[in-house]
C-alpha cells in the first residue's frame, strides 16, 4: 500500500499546488496528506478507492491549513493581482495566435488560479485527474449536482477569460 | 435529427456523463453538425490546455524519495502499528458493546414476554402450584376455549413461562396443562 501511495504522490502534489500555488507549501501539504493516509490506512474500505480517499485527505489537509493560517484570502487576493497583471502584460505584448505554448500554459495556470477555489478544484479533478462526478463529490464532500454546477460555471468562467483575452488582443 | 446541443449537453457529452443511449444520440448529431462540432473541439482544446498546464507542474527532484523515506521511517511504522492496535481495540470494543446490547435486549424480551403471554385466568392457578414441581398442571376442563388455544405450543420451542397441553400419563386421554418453570421442562 505504501508503494501505491508513493505512485499517487505526483498527482497529489499537482492537485495541492493547484490549490495553494506555492511549491514548498504544496510539498508540505502533500507530505502531510500522505503521512496521514499511511497512519490511518486501516480505515480505507477498499484498495480501489485509495486515489479518491487520498485526494480527500489532501483536500482536508488544505482546509486545515487554511483554517490554521487564515491565509487563503490573502493568498487568493495576491494571486488575482498577479494573474491579472500577467494576463494584461501577456495580452499587451502579443496577439493570442502567436503566443507560444509556454505562454499559453502560463496563461492557463493564471486563469485557473483566478477561479474560485471550488470551481478550480472541480475543474482540475475532472479534466486533469479524470475523476467521475461521484468521486469528486466524495473528495470535496459535496453533492454530485454541486459538482456538475461548479464544473459548468468553471468552464464558463474560463471561456469568458479567454474571450476577454482575445478581445484585449 | 435533434436540434443543436446546449453548451451543458456538449460538456456532458465530452465528459462522458450521459447514459449510453444519449451519448450515442449526441455523437450522431455532432458528427453531422458543424456548429456543435466546433464547440466540442473548442472545449477539447481548452481542456487540453488545462491538462498541459497541470502536467507542467512538477515536484522538486528528490522530493518523492524524501517522502518515501519518511513513510518507511521507524516513527511512522511505530505510529502505524499503534494505529493498527487502536483500530483493533476499537473494533473489539464495538463488537463487545454490540454483543452486550444484544444480550441485554434478549434478556429484557425474555423477562417481559411470558408475563404478556400468560392468560389471566390461568396465571393465578398455575403460579400457585408452580413452586414444588418441575411442571405444574391444571385440569384442562378448568380452561375456557380461548385459553386452550393459547397454550398449544410445540415442546421444541418451549421457554420459561410457556404453557403446553399433554396427555395424562395414567389415563392417556385426559388433557392436562403444564407450565414450564425456569430451566426445567416437561414433555
Amino acid at each position: 500500500m505504501r508503494d501505491k501511495l508513493v505512485e499517487l504522490l505526483p498527482g497529489l502534489y499537482r492537485y495541492l499546488y493547484r490549490l495553494c500555488g506555492e511549491t514548498h507549501l504544496a510539498e508540505d501539504l502533500a507530505q502531510d496528506a500522505v503521512v496521514r493516509a499511511m497512519k490511518c490506512i486501516d480505515q480505507l474500505d477498499s484498495p480501489a478507492a485509495l486515489r479518491v480517499w487520498l485526494f480527500r485527505i489532501g483536500a482536508n489537509v488544505w482546509r486545515d491549513h487554511c483554517r490554521r493560517s487564515s491565509r487563503r484570502k490573502l493568498y487568493e487576493d495576491d494571486v488575482r493581482d498577479q494573474s491579472a497583471h500577467r494576463c494584461l502584460t501577456a495580452s499587451a505584448r502579443e496577439p493570442v495566435d502567436v503566443i507560444d505554448q509556454r505562454e499559453q500554459v502560463e496563461w492557463t495556470q493564471q486563469a485557473m488560479m483566478r477561479l474560485p477555489e471550488r470551481q478550480r478544484m472541480v475543474l482540475t479533478l475532472v479534466v486533469c485527474e479524470e475523476l467521475s462526478h461521484r468521486e469528486i463529490a466524495e473528495v470535496l464532500e459535496i453533492s454530485p449536482d454541486a459538482v456538475k454546477a461548479n464544473l459548468s460555471v468553471a468552464r464558463a468562467n474560463m471561456r469568458k477569460m479567454l474571450q476577454q483575452r482575445v478581445q484585449n488582443d | 435529427m435533434i436540434n443543436c446541443l446546449s453548451t451543458q449537453d456538449i460538456e456532458a457529452f465530452h465528459d462522458g456523463n450521459l447514459d449510453p443511449h444519449l451519448q450515442q444520440k449526441f455523437h450522431s448529431h455532432i458528427a453531422g453538425c458543424d456548429v456543435c462540432r466546433t464547440e466540442l473541439e473548442a472545449l477539447q482544446r481548452a481542456d487540453a490546455q488545462i491538462m498541459a498546464a497541470y502536467q507542467s507542474i512538477e515536484p522538486r527532484p528528490g522530493w518523492i524519495a524524501e517522502v518515501e523515506a519518511i513513510l518507511t521511517s521507524d516513527s511512522i511504522q511505530n505510529d502505524l502499528n499503534s494505529s493498527k492496535h487502536r483500530h483493533r481495540l476499537r473494533r473489539f470494543v464495538g463488537l463487545a458493546t454490540a454483543a452486550l446490547l444484544l444480550i441485554a435486549t434478549g434478556l429484557a424480551l425474555w423477562l417481559v414476554t411470558p408475563a404478556e403471554k400468560q392468560p389471566s385466568l390461568l396465571a393465578d392457578k398455575v403460579t400457585h402450584e408452580s413452586t414444588s414441581t418441575k411442571a405444574s398442571r391444571v385440569a384442562a376442563r378448568d380452561l375456557v376455549a380461548d385459553d386452550r388455544e393459547l397454550v398449544s405450543k410445540s415442546p421444541a420451542v418451549l421457554a420459561q413461562g410457556d404453557f403446553l397441553v399433554g396427555r395424562h400419563p395414567d389415563s392417556g386421554d385426559d388433557i392436562e396443562l403444564y407450565w414450564v418453570l425456569p430451566i426445567q421442562h416437561k414433555q
